[in-house]
């Protein structure tokens, strides 16, 4: 199902499609000619046998004096008479093959009166079986008669001439002309006629293998564009229609099915695949022929939403027909009910964007924000949430790529304050990247673009080595985050091995914090990890708790020596019960644990007294200190 | 009746060649005449009689035969000669005097011809599907 045709590509095969045709008409049209041909000489002949036979007519009545068929066989019953006047019409011409006279006899049969042919003579009176209708007809219209001989080898034509006195018919003058002047023609013509068969030939041997091709092309097209799992486009699809979309008239959308690793790993690759077919199969049914589905990666699909004359909702009407679709097909396999869901990004105006890339950076961005906010959601606008306002400012890999080979990758360090000793005990370090103009660029910007991507694992190790160097000779600790494929990257690890193996002081000072709301899709291999840092003396935090989907076996799981409690809950402490409620019940979980408690996003004097008195361990946030370049020693209050 | 032979003539010249249509022309009239003896076909066409053989009893040996059908009078011994003659030229009907029929090709057309007084000589009865043809003498 190739939506978007290039014209040009058919243009070919029309142009000798229509030249086939063309020589078809001529070819044809020579045929024809042939037959008008023969169609001209035979009424010139016959033309010329009637004008002979009037002649003939003429002669047997003025000059014979004939008056009824008793005198015209009387006259021929004589062998001079008959060979004086087969002489007389053996002059015609050289296309007669039998020329003669017939004659009814009393029981209707039909007799040879004179026979001027120049073989296969007949004797006088000799009986002639005739099959023809028309020897009878000619008595009944007394006109003259042409039969076409399809079955009486060599003869081409008879043709009849009524001899007649006062309109009584006494004989029939029989002309039979051979195939001799047909061939003469066909021999003339057959050259011509073979060069039209050929050119004829050739060009439709041509357009049938241009057909071919064309086929062919299509179907390796089809096989190049379509993706072989879900039968839907693919990547390269997009690439070619690229150049022949016009925005305009379309909405993009951003599709993720939700926690689609989870399913690889729980149910296996093979349900993993199950789900994507199935999924395929029902996006199949909920878009209309004039929507365009790409399979954009992994679990990611990219719909391109035909929106000409029509209303943006409806654009919104497709994407929630996918969104319920999605969600109320019940994937079974192996006996197993999978539940999926998807979320879905839709930019309504791409056009906006002036590029397609960037028009899906915006229908990403969004499905950025509806699997931030919950998933098996669509979102229309950026400012979704809080966060999303800042998306449009966001930063790619290049940027990133660019800051590296520049330098211009900087380390902040966010004091993490100790309230019952009113000192600081350790940092955060943060990942910023200072612009060509100076200006400094938060991770926001620029790391949820990269996930996944070499350069985030360039990043991550850059700052490991800037941390490592900068605390190598300082007294406090300090917080790398890493997320879940950072820590299951080996070169990452192999750093930190390699940087603190031999150096168990500098480990035992280092915490590396993971990221709670980060997909852990396979628990086992994180702890192994885990332990491994462990063994090498560092700590481990498991940072923004509250905020993702882990429960707390999966943080016991972990064994981690520091919970950080999620900003979202702690900035609003002061004034939601709930949030409160939340807070104090994961400060209980984390000392049962044995875990020590950070509660970061601490903004307010309000929020800070609260943190004291729920005897949390460790605070962070902008009331306590801003994150700097330079190592602060001291909270602002304390200042 | 005639319209019959006639209809045959010209489905055969329409699907068979012409040795084939002969042959069954030929046992078209075999089968249409009757003789007080049994009949029995000789010819010294040989492609002819095989042809032949397909729809009428025949024989090789013109002893043996009851009709002989006469293609060339020169090749056949007298007593071939003796016996019932059908013959395959007009002319032939004139030069065989016992000859009591004939089938010719005349000006590409197929010709049928039996001679009436021939046919009571040699006490030979010709159906009404051949009546058509009968001829009281040789022109």
């Amino acid at each position: 199902m190739v939506k978007v045709i290039q014209p040009k590509h058919f243009l070919v095969p029309i142009a000798l499609f229509l030249l086939a045709l063309f020589f078809v008409y001529v070819y044809y049209s020579a045929i024809k000619s042939k037959e008008n041909i023969y169609s001209i000489i035979e009424n010139d002949m016959i033309a010329e046998y009637h004008e002979l036979f009037d002649n003939f007519n003429n002669y047997l009545i003025n000059k014979q004096n004939i008056h009824n068929k008793s005198d015209l066989f009387l006259l021929f019953k004589d062998k001079q008479n008959r060979d004086a006047t087969e002489e007389l019409l053996s002059l015609s011409s050289k296309n007669v093959k039998y020329l003669y006279i017939l004659q009814k006899d009393t029981k209707g049969r039909f007799r040879f009166l004179l026979d001027a042919s120049k073989t296969d003579k007949a004797r006088f009176y000799q009986k002639f079986d005739v099959e023809d209708k028309a020897y009878e007809e000619i008595y009944k219209t007394k006109k003259p008669h042409v039969i076409h001989q399809a079955h009486i080898n060599s003869l081409y034509l008879t043709y009849l001439y009524p001899l007649a006195v006062d309109g009584k018919i006494i004989g029939i003058a029989n002309i039979d002309i051979d195939t001799s002047f047909k061939k003469e023609i066909a021999k003339l013509i057959t050259p011509y006629e073979l060069l039209f068969q050929a050119i004829v030939v050739f060009i439709v041997l041509i357009v049938v293998l241009i057909i071919f091709q064309f086929f062919y092309y299509y179907k390796s097209r089809h096989k190049l564009f379509s993706d072989p799992l879900t039968k839907l486009f693919n990547r390269h699809y997009l690439k070619e229609i690229v150049e022949y979309l016009n925005l305009n008239n379309y909405a993009i959308a951003m599709l993720d099915l939700d926690k689609f690793k989870i399913i690889n790993d729980v149910y296996g690759h093979d349900a993993g695949d199950y789900v994507l077919k199935e999924s395929a199969k029902i996006f199949k049914n909920s878009i209309r022929d004039s929507d365009i589905m790409i399979r954009y990666g992994g679990e990611e699909f990219l719909l391109l939403i035909y929106t000409r004359h029509k209303k943006a909702n409806n654009a919104i009407d497709v994407c929630e027909r996918i969104r319920t679709n999605i969600e109320d097909f019940e994937f079974v396999y192996d006996e197993q009910t999978i539940d999926v869901t998807i979320s879905i990004g839709l930019n309504l105006s791409p056009v906006e964007s002036k590029t397609i890339d960037n028009a899906i950076k915006v229908a990403d961005q969004k499905l950025y924000i509806a699997k931030q906010n919950g998933r098996n959601m669509i979102v229309t606008t950026l400012s979704h949430t809080s966060k999303s306002k800042l998306i449009p400012e966001k930063k790619g890999v290049d940027f990133v790529k660019s800051a590296i080979f520049d330098n211009r990758v900087l380390c902040f360090y966010q004091p993490i304050y100790d309230p019952k000793n009113s000192q600081i005990v350790k940092y955060e370090a943060l990942v910023r990247i200072k612009e060509k103009d100076g200006k400094i660029v938060a991770p926001f910007f620029f790391m949820p673009n990269i996930a996944h991507t070499n350069i985030q694992y360039k990043i991550t190790k850059l700052i490991i080595s800037m941390v490592l160097d900068k605390f190598e000779n300082e007294k406090l600790g300090v917080s790398i985050n890493l997320n879940y494929s950072d820590f299951i990257n080996k070169d990452i690890l192999n750093l930190i091995e390699e940087r603190l193996t031999q150096n168990k002081e500098l480990a035992s000072r280092i915490t590396f914090e993971i990221l709670e709301s980060d997909e852990i899709e396979n628990i086992e291999l994180l702890q192994t990890k885990v332990q491994k840092l462990h063994a090498l003396g560092c700590k481990i935090s498991i940072d923004d708790f509250g905020s993702g989907y882990s429960n707390f076996k999966t943080v016991l799981d972990i064994e981690a020596d520091y919970l950080k409690i999620d900003g979202s809950l702690v900035k609003n402490i002061a004034n939601s019960t709930k949030d409160y409620k939340v807070v104090k019940n994961i400060i209980n979980f984390a000392k049962d644990a044995n875990m020590t408690t950070i509660a970061e996003f601490v903004h307010s004097k309000e929020v800070y007294d609260k943190l004291v008195e729920l005897d949390v361990d460790y605070m962070q946030g902008f009331f306590i200190a801003e994150p700097k370049p330079d190592l602060q020693t001291k909270a602002l209050f304390d200042e | 009746m005639r319209t019959l032979l006639l209809l045959l003539i010209f489905s055969l010249s329409l699907f068979g060649n012409s040795l084939e249509l002969e042959a069954k022309i030929l046992s078209f009239i075999v089968d249409n005449i009757s003789t007080n003896q049994e009949k029995i076909v000789f010819s010294d066409d040989t492609q002819l009689l095989k042809q032949i053989a397909l729809n009428t009893k025949v024989t090789t040996n013109c002893q043996d035969a009851s009709i002989v059908i006469v293609k060339d009078k020169l090749s056949l011994s007298k007593e071939c000669l003796s016996k019932k003659l059908f013959v395959l030229d007009y002319d032939c009907l004139e030069k065989l005097p016992t000859s009591f029929g004939a089938f010719f090709f005349k000006k590409g057309r197929a010709n049928i011809v039996f001679i009436e007084p021939r046919l009571e000589q040699e006490n030979i009865h010709i159906s009404k599907k051949l009546q058509p043809y009968l001829e009281d003498r040789i022109w």
